[in-house]
């Protein structure tokens, strides 16, 4: 990780306000925050903290009531909704903790999913599918569905959809939280492999020893950064 | 040991001993379930809750079901009334019916020789009668203050007995009464002795004045109106001469079968009549006809039963489609109820208590929706024919037969049971096949599925599209009919044309002079007044039928047994072309110098003149009309003067026959006085103003130049025109509701399967725009999906209406059963209300929040 490159993201004073029968709720409050690429951050904090109201705003499935947010040096906070689709789809890729997988689609087609909406030909998407498929070591259940695979299996799988479009960031939502001990760690094993690939990671986790896996860690609390840490791969890099 | 009880048992013991109802119901209980009744009390009950608790479905699964039991129930209180009561006659079952036959079709009216061969077989008939068109005959009772115009019939002497007609007064008519020669008597309806002699008791007896003779009331009929027997309000006895040689087809020939003679067996008797006849008078009989019986009911319902029972499979299809409809918004809500379902299941419920609970609530729903559909269905269907009686039979003039009767409840309560069963059946059956353990235990994080996961719901709305697909062909065959039918060209022009009816009878009119003599008066008198362009009179009006003559022409050889050809025959006075604006093609027309003294002459239409003149040479040409086919008919050879366009006489779906016009002041004595016993003369009068405008001033015109006569059926020629093709309207109007209905409950049938779809995918479709679906691309993707399933259900429906669509094949008229443009309009018709159908949750898919979606349980 180059300390000194571009940020890959930046947010800055970005604040969150939901407001619900008169009652006006602060998700976020003024959150700055930069991500340098190749970087894996954790969010951590407890529940209602905002960790997941940030994670959507870093993942353009949100947008922030106050403040700006840039991917590398594009202001995203005021896009369309096509434009920040579109981002999306070629930026960022998605881990979620109820893997989220399509049941009606066989493994392949998950995973190919991304592509679809690219206009990417069949031979591209066939090689990259094939490819990062081997990679998360799920090639041979490609014409499984979720149904048929256990939840460590259907969470590479899903973490193998959000690596398939080569995304900048790869945002992972308590990835281990529906999963046992030896599947969360072979999962968080899978994320740490990609980190040490170069993979920009922000992970957003409720476990203190996954927390510490990262480069660096983040604290929330009542939407505010409250503390920042630095993780065992950063100390042992 | 065996004294010992276990704990309770004595109080059990006791219990049961004193016949408690609660220990019987525990013993019940004990045997396998609550006693059948009380579980039902108790599934109505909860029924009734869960279908108030949820209004939505309950609202729009009532009014689907009422729009399909509705119109089942419109279609089967006419179909029941016309094709399946029994005619309301005594044994109905065993009255037949002579018929002529001939190539391409039969008749019911047959001649005096005829029915005199035929009905004398007293191993076969028990009974038979003779008698005219049923209230087609107009007379006029003089003697009070006004002179009036009534229906009549005239009848043989066994009529009465043979129908079963009650008298409430007096007798029917003797043999004596009706032999050629007979005394004039008469039986009047109870309608015309309450209203015009003010139900005197003494009425039999007294004479009345009917076209100037006095006939003798001798019976009043029961007050028994039924549309079968529309007698009219004077019966005369028909007085036929035995010894007729008058072979004249203008009477019916009906008779009782004895019992246990068949139909069969009728009609080899009837088949021997036929030869003796065509022995007897070879002339008379087509050579390629004969003589049969057909039922009564036959005769009554046979032009109307393929148009009904094309009705009623129509019918059943809505009523299918409403009830795909309804089992798809069951199987939606049985998915919302898998909690509940498998809970009940857990707690004991074996699968037929669960399918019992969920078919206890459709057919509720259905019973409520038959109930709705009852009411709308028939008083739909009494509106639709109070406007429109579509020339059906037996349903009286402004369906007033058509009633709210048991068979018509027990039918709309067996139609509501059956739906409610064939709409739950399936979704009942699913439901209560629940994974317990799965459902249960079932948590948020699995996503929903698509169409593959609603397999019966997709494979209902296919069904339903297919099935809205052949209606709407159906309809749009109809509507192309009607709608040439109106493109045709009847050979007139119909506007601002009024006509009436005048029955000049009696002795002032036993010869065609003083009829001529009346038709020249009220002419004048007509055109002299302001608005009125031309006036005319004829034997019988345009688009109504009339008489069919054969004909010989001089210096050919017979080519039809001893004629020529045959055509239609029309008397008219001069200004008959003129009033009609019937075209003039070569030669001349008639003028008042054409009467009884003068050359016998004759008008020809195209199609005659091209069917025997094709080198146009019929000018000068001498045709003799129906020579041998009796006194009443014979008529000196006439010269061809005048060829006219085509008139379609019979019907616009009728191609023109021949047709021969006459000089209605060149007719014979004896046709003249024949013609005023069938049907009365018609004016016809071509107004410059709106023709019922005038009618006052008409009526009294031609009273004053009749002597004091009344018109009766005072009906614009517009009205004739309508009256003609309304029953193609009937069949259109009918058939295009059931097309829109069918149209609309398929629109929301694929709107609430891809409503729903959209429903169980939001987490998917969140996921998707997550991965970078565009609101395009889930547009897109949903539209499509339901698509699929509207172009499969349009397919099968093209397939369907394919093979279906010829059965209407005698409904339709310019327009093939398989028309492309038929076909085409309507698959791009359903396709584009299915595109709308799936548009609509395919937007709201597109707004789906992705972080809401995936939070989404």
């Amino acid at each position: 990780m180059n300390s000194t490159a571009q940020p890959l993201i930046r947010l800055e004073g970005v604040t969150k306000v939901f407001h619900a029968d008169e009652v006006e709720t602060h998700a976020l409050s003024d959150v700055h925050l930069e991500i340098k690429p190749g970087e894996f951050l954790s969010i951590a904090g407890p529940s209602g903290c905002g960790k997941s109201t940030l994670l959507s705003i870093l993942g353009l499935l949100d947008s922030p009531s106050q403040g700006n947010y840039w991917i590398h040096t594009e202001a995203v906070d005021n896009l369309s909704l096509s434009d920040r689709t579109r981002i999306r789809n070629r930026e960022i890729g998605f881990v979620f903790q109820a893997f989220n997988l399509i049941g009606d689609l066989t493994v392949y087609e998950n995973v190919e999913l991304p592509l679809t909406y690219r206009s990417m030909g069949a031979a591209e998407r066939k090689k990259r599918v094939q490819e990062v498929l081997e990679r998360v070591d799920m090639a041979h259940r490609a014409k499984h569905y979720p149904s048929q695979l256990s939840g460590g299996q259907q969470q590479r799988v899903a973490v193998a959809r959000a690596l398939v479009g080569q995304p900048s960031i790869l945002l992972a939502d308590e990835p281990t939280g529906n999963l046992d001990s030896k599947n969360s760690e072979a999962v968080m094993g899978l994320l740490r492999q990609l980190h040490a690939d170069g993979a920009t990671i922000c992970m957003v986790t409720h476990d203190p020893r996954y927390a510490e896996s990262a480069d660096r860690a983040i604290h929330l609390l009542d939407g505010r950064i409250v503390e920042e840490t630095q993780g065992t791969s950063t100390a042992s890099a | 040991m065996s004294e010992s009880k276990m704990p309770g048992e004595a109080p059990r013991q006791a219990s049961a001993a004193s016949g408690g109802a609660e220990q019987a119901k525990q013993d019940l209980r004990g045997h396998g379930g609550l006693p059948w009744f009380e579980a039902l009390l108790q599934d109505l009950r909860f029924g009734l809750r869960t279908l108030r608790k949820n209004p939505g479905f309950t609202t729009v699964a009532i009014l689907t079901l009422a729009l399909g039991i509705g119109a089942t129930t419109a279609i089967f209180t006419v179909v029941d009334k016309v094709l399946l009561q029994p005619l309301a006659y005594r044994e109905a079952d065993r009255m037949v019916v002579l018929m002529q036959t001939f190539s391409g079709g039969q008749s019911p009216v047959i001649s005096i020789p005829k029915y005199m061969l035929w009905h004398d077989q007293p191993r076969v008939f028990e009974e038979s009668t003779l008698y005219g068109f049923p209230g087609t005959l107009r007379v006029n009772l003089l003697g009070g203050d006004q002179p009036e115009q009534f229906q009549a019939t005239q009848v043989s002497a066994d009529f009465f007995s043979l129908f079963g007609v009650r008298l409430v007064a007096g007798r029917a008519f003797t043999a004596e009464e009706d032999a050629a020669g007979g005394l004039p008597v008469v039986v009047i309806s109870s309608g015309l002795w309450r209203s015009r002699f003010g139900a005197n008791p003494h009425i039999v007896g007294r004479t009345v004045d009917v076209d100037g003779t006095a006939y003798n009331v001798i019976g009043v009929m029961a007050p028994l109106y039924t549309p079968d027997l529309p007698l009219g309000d004077m019966c005369f006895p028909l007085q036929a001469d035995p010894n007729s040689s008058n072979q004249g087809n203008d009477l019916f020939g009906v008779a009782r079968l004895k019992p246990g003679v068949t139909l069969a067996m009728a009609k080899a008797a009837t088949q021997v009549v036929a030869e003796e006849f065509r022995r007897k008078y070879p002339a008379m009989m087509d050579p390629k006809g004969g003589l049969t019986v057909e039922t009564m009911h036959e005769v009554r319902v046979a032009n109307i039963r393929t148009s009904l029972l094309v009705l009623l499979g129509a019918v059943s299809f809505v009523l299918l489609i409403a009830c795909a409809n309804v089992a798809s918004l069951m199987l939606a809500r049985a998915t919302l109820r898998k909690r509940e379902i498998s809970i009940r299941a857990a707690l004991g419920a074996g699968r037929g208590r669960i399918v019992r609970q969920l078919l206890t609530e459709s057919v509720l729903l259905s019973l409520v929706g038959g109930a709705l559909g009852l009411y709308l269905g028939y008083f739909g269907v009494r509106f639709l024919l109070g406007i429109n009686p579509a020339n059906l039979p037996r349903i009286g003039e402004h369906a007033e037969a058509i009633s709210l009767d048991w068979r018509v409840l027990v039918f709309t309560l067996a139609v509501a049971v059956l739906t409610g069963m064939l709409a739950g059946l399936i979704p009942a059956i699913k439901a209560s096949r629940t994974d317990l353990a799965t459902t249960i235990n079932e948590s948020g994080t699995r996503s929903g599925t698509g169409l593959r996961g609603n397999k019966t719901r997709s494979v209902l709305v296919v069904t339903e599209l297919a099935m809205a697909m052949v209606l709407l062909v159906g309809a749009a065959l109809l509507m192309r009919t009607f709608h040439d039918s109106l493109n045709v060209k009847p050979g007139f022009q119909t506007h601002n044309i009024l006509t009436m009816g005048m029955a000049l009878r009696g002795a002032r009119f036993q010869k065609t002079a003083p009829v001529a003599e009346v038709v020249r008066e009220g002419r004048q008198r007509l055109e002299s007044l302001p608005g009125v362009e031309a006036a005319a009179a004829a034997c019988c009006l345009p688009l109504e039928g009339g008489y069919g003559l054969p004909f010989n022409i001089e210096g050919r050889p017979p080519t039809n047994g001893p004629f020529t050809g045959g055509g239609s025959w029309r008397s008219v006075s001069p200004e008959y072309f003129e009033v009609l604006r019937i075209s003039l093609l070569r030669g001349r027309t008639f003028t008042d110098r054409d009467d009884g003294a003068a050359e016998p002459v004759v008008v020809i239409n195209e199609a005659m003149a091209k069917q025997f003149w094709p080198k146009g040479d019929e000018l000068g040409a001498r045709i003799t009309i129906a020579k041998g086919v009796g006194p009443q008919f014979e008529d000196p050879p006439r010269e061809i003067i005048g060829v006219v366009g085509d008139v379609r006489d019979n019907g616009l779906n009728y191609n023109p026959q021949p047709t021969m016009y006459v000089p209605l002041a060149q007719v014979n004595d004896r046709l003249t006085a024949l013609d005023a016993t069938l049907i009365p003369m018609q004016w016809l009068v071509r107004t410059r103003v709106e023709p019922h405008s005038l009618t006052n001033e008409i009526e009294r015109e031609l009273r004053t130049a009749s002597g004091g006569l009344p018109v009766g059926t005072v009906q614009s020629m517009d009205q004739v025109l309508a009256h003609s093709i309304a029953g193609e309207q009937f069949n259109m109007t009918l058939l295009t509701s059931f097309a829109a209905i069918a149209l609309f409950l398929a629109a929301i049938g694929i709107y609430g399967i891809m409503a729903y779809s959209v429903q169980q995918r939001t987490q998917e479709i969140g996921i998707r725009m997550t991965l970078g679906a565009s609101p395009q691309d889930v547009r897109w993707m949903v539209v499509l999906q339901g698509m699929i399933l509207a172009l499969i259900g349009v397919s099968l429906g093209v397939a369907g209406g394919l093979a279906l669509t010829r059965l209407m094949r005698s409904l339709l008229y310019g327009v093939k059963p398989w028309d492309p443009l038929a076909f085409v309009l309507t698959a791009v018709l359903l396709s584009a209300v299915a595109l709308f159908a799936c548009y609509v949750p395919a937007r709201r898919a597109s707004r789906v929040n992705p972080m809401v979606a995936l939070r989404y349980e």
